[in-house]
């Protein structure tokens, strides 16, 4: 398996306003320094609380917003250097599908007329006839009628919707498959079809996931991968099965024992973390997760541990598993 | 604040230097000669020489520009043809009258609007919606020339009661002179008040039902605090935000009613003015006029501003925030 | 809001539809009223200001010309302003609002600097001086009034632009490398089109006023026939305070055609945005 995408060094800040009597501009670090390979044909779960930046992230990747600086990377092209034709043509390699699917269809728009009008721009297809035949198509892949190209979003239940996002995603025909919270929005059983549905498409299409969530569940049940973001940066990357059973990482472990019905391993006793995420304004020196640590040392609050591969592809952002130990 | 105060300040002379900006071009980019909207026929050859030479019309547009602003910094606005005189000394004695009728509709329609906004926010139901909005269609539909003519028509030539035109008798005694003058005004004020008032109450109205649905104000009637105390004491003062502001706003249209007000009344003011100067073509008469009806109208806009920072403490940080 | 819903709701709003109704009379009396009524021109010394009678139902002017041909041809005016300012109005206010509430960076706070600099100019003497200078034409009033319509619009544009320009379908559409183009004048103007539209119905309204507030000080076509413009004749000859007729039909006329705009905005708008009880 090759790398698709390489992400090196990858930040993202986000400038605040100035007061009047401030002398610099002050910055959320949204993404500090992510380092990852995604591999194609695999589904790769992002999972992290609000603010740990795994959003930013799939935006960042799919240039909706600009990185501040690293580069990514596809099939060793740096994209942030498209321009022009190059850069559409990049677009159309990766694609995202939203987390609300009331937010993400244009009111405004009949859903073959949102389907259609990617691949007339992209010249997919050539004509109406060929375009109306194309959406077709699109629908039924992900298992809705021909006949639903005429309705306006309104007409479409949550669940349905969803799946016109990801027809509308698939519409450009694209390698890899951005998923930001795709399913947090939707009901349980709603939900399991959705995911159902991601896991026939990438066995038709080849397709590569990343997929952004909260729920620990959703990941364990799509993902060959898993990678833990806490303010901005990587703290645990490891195999899905190797994820679960090890949970080497303190925050990881909390997370899990928060979400017990997710874990094959014995359960343990739950790990309340104390406060909130700290804001990723003035991150917190050392470990950045040093002030909710239940296993915080020293060393922790004065040096960044550095993510390390402890054992074949399970990498940890840690001072418990220093070389060594 | 005194930041903000500057910065608006700022805003307020870029707005006039646009204003005046945009009457040199006019002027000066109309097809044809622009050498006609200066020069009258009546004009000796010498008068057209003196003249060319003050305006530099013979001087590239850059040169002729900077000689603009400087007569404007000076308060030369060029001279009337009709009258023969400077602009500015025709216009200074009539922009008072134009502002003691502007400024007292507008006192009379805030003094009116916002205790019937207010009121109409307490009674708030499906008949009060339906006669705001009635009141609000009818209020920005209305020709100021009919309802001012009806108004002379009714209380003037029918029951007598008011003058029909002008601001005081031509032989009224100099003790009787206010008291003229008000009569005089009763009905371009009324005209004035009745097409401004609508949008008072409205805004007056939807921002105090906003309020009243704030956690504050919930507060203070839990506290106990009656509900007049609630209304006029806590919610008012930021109910009046919106009002306020839609008052600055309304300057403008306020200006254009009272040109046209003026004339039906033939109100002694720099509308009625207008009128006479559009009948007689005098150029440099309108573009004085308008100079100094902006000059006006940007300088109130500014105090309404200002008056809006001093309700709403949150314009401060943000005018901080943003910088 | 949908298509459908909309016009089917609108239909049931009552004032509104009586503003619809008195719009397509206007019309229609532009449009067919000039083919029954003769255009007034010259004199009839048998009947000069005449009262309401039955011959002539609303009276005759001060050279005997009967009023309502003369309203009959007014409406054309009234109509040929109102479309034509508020297509001016549209073509510079759409697309400024469009780019100043997507651009929000420098570009919109300029542009929103300009918008707030044209709100506070007052415009009636501006345009009155503009008419003045170059001469009375129905075209020239038309457009002139048109170039100072567009704040309003543009600021409404740009509020609605400011909101949409970071919902998920914007941003979907930028993923999909839908051209910038085509975001702002489609996917955007779609959604931004209700309230734009409230605020047209009152610069259509608001440009019959100032027309015939214009024509009233003098400044109309002395070529073609205007309600302003009786008014103005009225007024200029002294005739006005003994032949009511002749203020008080021809303002009818206009505050018509203004109510019928505004109390259609009146339905666009609370079909747009229905009371919440």
């Amino acid at each position: 398996m090759s790398a698709l995408l390489e992400i090196r060094g990858l930040k993202k800040y986000f400038g605040l306003k100035r007061h009047l009597f401030q002398r610099r501009t002050r910055f959320v670090h949204a993404l500090d320094g992510i380092d990852l390979d995604l591999m194609e044909g695999e589904t790769l779960g992002v999972v992290g609380e609000s603010g740990s930046g795994k959003s930013t992230l799939g935006r960042t990747i799919v240039r909706l917003e600009e990185p501040s600086a690293g580069s990514i990377r596809y099939l060793g092209r740096d994209v942030s250097a498209l321009r022009g034709a190059d850069a559409q043509a990049f677009r159309a390699r990766i694609q995202m599908v939203f987390q609300d699917p009331y937010a993400s269809l244009n009111p405004r728009l009949s859903v073959g007329h949102a389907l259609a009008e990617p691949m007339l721009v992209h010249r997919k297809v050539a004509g109406r006839r060929a375009a109306r035949q194309a959406v077709g198509a699109l629908l039924g892949q992900v298992g809705l009628r021909p006949e639903m190209a005429s309705s306006y979003p309104f007409a479409f239940s949550g669940g349905q919707r969803q799946r016109i996002g990801i027809a509308r995603a698939l519409a450009l025909e694209p390698k890899i498959l951005i998923c930001d919270e795709a399913v947090s929005a939707l009901d349980v059983s709603v939900q399991s079809q959705i995911l159902n549905l991601f896991n026939q498409l990438k066995k038709a299409l080849g397709l590569t996931y990343l997929f952004i969530t909260h729920d620990l569940s959703v990941v364990r049940y799509v993902s060959d991968r898993v990678m833990v973001m806490y303010l901005g940066q990587v703290v645990e990357l490891a195999p899905r099965d190797a994820f679960f059973a090890r949970r080497l990482h303190p925050y990881t472990r909390a997370l899990i024992s928060a979400a017990p019905l997710v874990s094959t391993a014995p359960r343990e006793a739950r790990i309340i973390l104390q406060g909130e995420i700290p804001n990723a304004i003035d991150p917190p020196s050392g470990c950045r997760f040093h002030t909710r640590c239940p296993n915080v040392m020293d060393a922790c609050r004065r040096v960044e541990p550095q993510l390390r591969e402890i054992e074949a592809g399970h990498h940890v952002r840690c001072h418990l598993y220093a070389a060594g130990q | 604040m005194f930041q903000y105060i500057v910065m608006r300040v700022m805003k307020g002379g870029l707005t006039f230097l646009a204003a005046v900006s945009i009457t040199f071009l006019i002027v000066r980019l109309m097809p044809g000669d622009p050498t006609t909207a200066f020069i009258s026929d009546s004009m000796t050859p010498q008068d057209v020489q003196a003249l060319n030479t003050s305006l530099g019309l013979d001087k590239p547009l850059p040169e002729q520009y900077a000689l603009f602003l400087r007569n404007l910094a000076h308060f030369e606005l060029g001279q009337s043809f009709f009258y023969k005189q400077p602009v500015g000394d025709i216009i200074a004695p009539r922009l008072g009258w134009t502002l003691l009728l502007i400024g007292t509709s507008l006192l009379i329609t805030l003094l009116i609007g916002i205790p019937l906004g207010v009121h109409s926010a307490r009674h708030k139901g499906k008949g009060v919606d339906q006669a705001v909005s009635t009141m609000i269609v009818l209020g920005i539909s209305i020709f100021i020339p009919l309802l001012a003519f009806v108004l002379v028509y009714v209380f003037s030539l029918e029951l007598g009661l008011t003058p029909v035109g002008g601001a005081f008798a031509p032989d009224v005694e100099d003790s009787e002179l206010i008291s003229d003058v008000a009569r005089h005004m009763i009905l371009p004020t009324v005209t004035l008040v009745v097409v401004n008032l609508a949008q008072i109450v409205l805004y007056t109205r939807s921002s105090m039902l906003d309020v009243l649905k704030e956690d504050y104000i919930r507060t203070a009637r839990a506290k106990g605090v009656d509900d007049r105390g609630v209304i006029w004491g806590h919610a008012l003062r930021n109910a009046m935000i919106p009002t306020v502001t839609v008052t600055g706003l309304m300057l403008g249209k306020m200006v254009a009613g009272a040109v046209l007000t003026e004339t039906v009344f033939s109100w002694p003011g720099v509308g009625s003015m207008i009128y006479e100067a559009v009948q007689k073509q005098d150029f440099p008469l309108l573009q004085g006029a308008f100079i100094v009806l902006a000059f006006s109208v940007i300088l109130m806009t500014l105090v309404t501003d200002l008056v809006v920072a001093w309700l709403d403490p949150r314009i401060k940080l943000h005018a901080e925030s943003t910088r | 809001m949908r298509e459908k819903n909309f016009v089917e709701s609108f239909t049931k709003h009552r004032l509104g539809m009586i503003g619809l109704a008195g719009i397509v009379i206007v019309i229609a009396l532009g449009a067919f009223g000039p083919l029954i009524v003769t255009y007034p021109v010259g004199y009839n010394e048998a009947t000069p200001l005449a009262a309401p009678d039955r011959e002539h139902w609303l009276g005759t002017d001060g050279l005997g010309l009967g009023l309502i041909a003369e309203i009959v041809w007014g409406a054309r005016t009234s109509l040929f302003i109102s479309f034509t300012a508020v297509a001016v109005a549209t073509c510079i206010g759409v697309p400024l609002g469009l780019v100043s509430g997507y651009f929000k960076g420098r570009i919109g706070g300029l542009i929103d600097s300009v918008i707030e600099i044209a709100m506070t100019i007052p415009a009636l003497p501006l345009m009155i001086l503009i008419s003045a200078i170059s001469g009375p034409s129905m075209g020239t009033v038309a457009v002139v009034i048109g170039l100072f319509s567009w704040p309003t619009l543009s600021r409404i544009v740009r509020n609605s632009t400011l909101k949409l320009a970071s919902m998920p379908f914007i941003e979907a559409a930028i993923v999909l490398g839908i051209p910038t183009r085509t975001i702002m004048f489609k996917h955007i103007l779609l959604n931004a089109a209700g309230p734009a539209l409230v605020d047209l119905t009152i610069i259509m309204a608001t440009a019959v006023l100032t027309e015939a507030g214009l024509s009233y000080l003098g400044l109309g076509d002395p070529n073609a026939w205007s309600w302003g413009g009786i008014l103005q004749n009225a007024f200029r000859a002294g005739q006005h305070f003994h032949a009511w007729w002749l203020i008080v039909f021809p303002s009818l006329a206009i505050m018509f055609f203004v109510v019928s705009f505004n109390l259609l905005g009146l339905g666009i708008n609370e079909t747009l945005n229905p009371k919440r009880d």
